[in-house]
């Protein structure tokens, strides 16, 4: 488990990071978001100590992280950054292992790791012996990850883990990273300004501004419940998509006619697909069909839109 | 270009061994620098406000001219290599630190972080990630410095320190134009082809670079190991002789012919003699029977028992052109005739050598003492007359004696081009217009310039009046040049050694010298 308490970091002209505290359980993915200059991006150096606190307090798993030296802590704490930051002079294979040679592994185990690594990731063998200038955005992007996970660390900082890559491609790692069992496993701190990467990959969103947490939550609460205008505000833009991304069948299960028929399995929706899933699903495949309580749901694009509608009615949100 | 062939053949072993000299003063000088200048580019790239104050002192030192440079340190350092090493290595030490520093700080700051990040401590930042990527900038600043070494350790030879320099500086003092390409022609060769091997080095891949980088700077030493410190057949006294001296028949040859002469000797820039002299880098020298510094030195000059030295009288060289282009100014020059004996010329450059006195002023006080003083005439100049003079303090005080004469008995105005590096130089230059009168040496006409044939030379025995009409006649006729009436000094060749040395040994004339070494070997 991380602790941030109290964070606050001065610049002799502004402050950067004000009074900032969150927890992240093991295993959580908590996306700092906001716009540049918000101070997320301290905030994360702060935890492997790139930059150190004007004061505040930051443990992990009960242990102040100042009770170690800063390179022995940062050997334990995975670290993918902006335009990945491989370096240019190293093979792919040198990047990937960077992290367990200064911890000193055996050649043996870090070649077996490496390999591991590559099939997690779906990076060529061949690549190995490529260095990064000879690779794509994309395979880059999975390297810099390969590195930071490397030595398996329990926690992995990412700051703008997909800043540099077009819109595309971004979504396509974005769906990779989101599948991948190694990370859900880690406990995440992520910065992003991308409001749809934030959705996408936190478990919680802690969104800042001017270096104070603005709101910190699930994606549905910031959405639905904001806690001020700011945060209101903040998701205007593109608040059908994140509603249509953030509600799930069960939310609207209610509102949903039974009806008897007996659907093939095979066109069962699970209850936690997002509302844009579902509507894809209707207008593409054959028709769906979600179980309830009752019974079994038939699914249609008028009949989610209608329940879609009925909910935003709803006077709790 | 066949004598030039001939002539290199004659003296290839030399041109080996001054070749071999100058790669191990290049490479040594290389190798201290890099010792030096990496660790401290490194040190400023992680302290800004160092970095400001040793690359501007780094930049200062760049900019000395090189021949300064070796003045300053000859009183610190003495002559021969250390002096030579020292220079090169200021000079190779700019380029090191600031390449090294720029190389370093141009790292993208991501990269260090992403480092940093990854858990490197800050050396393992360093010498995994900000020096391999920072490699080739360094490598191109040890490539400029090491051309730079190579073209400014032809100026070590001024210093007794050897290398290619020697044929170079030779070359200008005799007038040579064959040992001047021997020296010149290997130097620009060997600057081209270290450059280009450093330069193919530096299009290596980066794995391979490295290697090949690590391996070049391994092979320093080696290089450097060239160098290897004349010190064979010592006698126990050490001379330092001038180039010209050297060269010259009627200088050391001349002595070798005459008495049979064996010294341990150093090539030295004539300049920097009396310096090393004085401070005991060397025993005996090549001077000048008028040196203002044998006064100021305390220094003997061993009398010329069998008359070795031929006769060395001044007198101004001037373009017939300018004498017919201005009617009135041979017999203004003509008043000095006679007027600067030998004692009066040795008083005036001791004056200026350890008094201190500038030319003008001595040249001022001379006029005004002898009553040729007269003041400028106001009003404009009517023509312009050029003077030149060689690069010591005697030819200075001339310059400056002619200029104050000519503006206040004529209407012409007078520029001087003092300094000119050697007798060819000024030789040129009066031929080709660029000066109209020089003050020149009756034996240096006759035998740097002219370069008669033995039969000729032997013919004049060394007489005072005899050598003046056949130079002057030689110079009407076939340069158009004038030699105007002498000035009444004779500064002829001389050899000299410490007062103190010379009656500590017993030393008074060159035959007694000579008795002394062949005593001192056995």
């Amino acid at each position: 488990m991380l602790a941030v308490r109290n964070l606050t970091k001065w610049y002799p002209h502004h402050t950067a990071v004000d009074d900032v505290s969150f927890l992240v359980q093991e295993g959580e993915t908590l996306v700092l978001l906001g716009t540049s200059g918000c101070g997320k991006t301290t905030t994360l150096k702060m935890i492997n100590r790139l930059i150190e606190p004007t004061s505040g307090l930051i443990e992990l798993n009960g242990t102040d992280i100042r009770r170690q030296p800063a390179h022995e802590l940062r050997r334990s704490i995975g670290y993918v950054i902006q335009e990945t930051g491989l370096f240019p002079h190293y093979t792919i294979a040198q990047n990937i292992a960077v992290v367990p040679q200064l911890l000193g592994w055996e050649a043996v185990r870090i070649r077996r790791r490496t390999d591991e690594l590559l099939a997690m990731l779906h990076l060529p063998e061949t690549s190995l012996r490529q260095y990064p200038d000879q690779l794509s955005g994309g395979q880059r992007q999975r390297v810099g990850l390969a590195r930071a996970l490397a030595a398996d660390p329990p926690v992995v900082l990412m700051d703008e883990p997909l800043g540099a890559l077009d819109p595309v491609t971004r979504a396509g790692i974005r769906r990779e990273f989101r599948q991948l069992d190694a990370l859900r496993r880690k406990t995440i701190v992520m910065v992003t300004h991308d409001v749809q990467e934030a959705f996408e990959l936190g478990d919680r969103i802690c969104l800042m501004d001017q270096g104070r947490i603005q709101q910190i939550g699930t994606p549905k609460e910031l959405l639905l419940r904001p806690a001020n205008n700011f945060v209101r505000r903040f998701f205007d833009d593109q608040r059908l998509t994140l509603q249509l991304q953030t509600v799930t069948l069960q939310d609207l299960l209610p509102l949903l006619a039974t009806d008897d028929t007996k659907p093939p399995p095979t066109h069962l929706l699970p209850i936690e697909t997002t509302l844009a899933d579902a509507l894809r699903a209707t207008t593409e495949g054959p028709p769906a069909f979600v179980q309830s309580a009752n019974g079994v749901v038939s699914l249609s694009g008028r009949k989610l839109l209608n329940a879609f509608g009925q909910w935003l009615q709803q006077p709790s949100f | 270009m066949n004598e030039f062939i001939t002539f290199i053949s004659e003296q290839s072993g030399k041109l080996a061994e001054q070749t071999l000299t100058h790669l191990g003063l290049t490479g040594l000088s290389l190798l201290i620098a890099l010792l030096m200048g990496l660790p401290l580019g490194i040190v400023i790239s992680r302290y800004s406000r160092a970095a400001t104050l040793v690359l501007g002192i780094a930049g200062v030192l760049q900019t000395v001219p090189s021949i300064a440079l070796l003045g300053f340190l000859i009183p610190v350092l003495g002559i021969g290599v250390w002096p030579a090493i020292v220079a090169l290595f200021l000079y190779a030490l700019l380029p090191i630190i600031r390449n090294t520093f720029v190389g370093i700080r141009e790292v993208s700051p991501t990269l260090k972080e992403a480092a940093l990040g990854m858990g490197m401590t800050d050396w393992q930042v360093l010498t995994r990630v900000e020096l391999p990527l920072a490699l080739p900038v360094i490598f191109a600043g040890v490539r400029t410095a090491a051309v730079i070494n190579v073209g400014v350790a032809t100026l070590a030879a001024y210093i007794a320190a050897g290398g290619l320099g020697e044929f170079i500086f030779g070359g200008i003092a005799l007038n040579n134009v064959n040992m001047i390409l021997a020296g010149a022609i290997p130097a620009a060769l060997l600057a081209v082809l270290v450059d280009a091997g450093l330069a193919r080095l530096q299009r290596l891949r980066l794995a391979r670079f490295r290697q090949a980088a690590f391996t070049f700077i391994l092979l320093l030493p080696v290089l450097s190991a060239f160098y290897l410190i004349p010190g064979a057949g010592q006698t126990r006294l050490l001379a330092g002789f001038a180039h010209e001296f050297i060269g010259r028949a009627d200088g050391y040859p001349g002595l070798v012919k005459t008495y049979g002469l064996n010294v341990s000797t150093r090539l030295l820039d004539q300049n920097l003699m009396y310096e090393a002299i004085h401070r005991n880098q060397v025993d005996i020298i090549s001077g000048y029977s008028t040196d203002g510094r044998l006064k100021a030195y305390n220094l003997r000059v061993l009398d010329d028992d069998k008359n070795s030295f031929p006769p060395y009288y001044a007198a101004p060289v001037v373009r017939q052109a300018t004498l017919q282009k201005y009617p009135a100014l041979q017999s203004v020059l003509e008043l000095l005739a006679g007027r600067l004996t030998d004692s009066v010329m040795t008083e005036l450059n001791y004056r200026v050598d350890y008094l201190h006195q500038s030319p003008e002023q001595v040249a001022t006080r001379f006029l005004k003492d002898t009553g040729l003083w007269r003041n400028k005439a106001p009003g404009t100049r009517s023509g312009q007359l050029v003077v030149g003079s060689k690069i010591f303090s005697e030819q200075y005080i001339l310059a400056e004696i002619i200029r104050y004469l000519v503006e206040g008995h004529t209407h012409l105005q007078v520029v001087t081009k003092t300094g000119l590096g050697g007798t060819k130089l000024c030789f040129d230059a009066l031929r080709t217009g660029a000066i109209d009168l020089y003050p020149e040496y009756t034996g240096t006409g006759l035998l740097v310039i002219l370069q008669p044939s033995q039969i000729t030379l032997d013919s004049l025995q060394g007489n005072k009046e005899a050598v003046y009409q056949y130079v002057a006649h030689q110079f009407r006729h076939q340069y158009g040049l004038d030699w105007l009436r002498p000035l009444g000094f004779n500064n002829a060749y001389a050899l000299v050694m410490r007062d103190e040395q010379a009656k500590a040994l017993g030393i008074r004339t060159i035959s007694e010298l000579k008795r002394y070494l062949s005593h001192a070997k056995e």
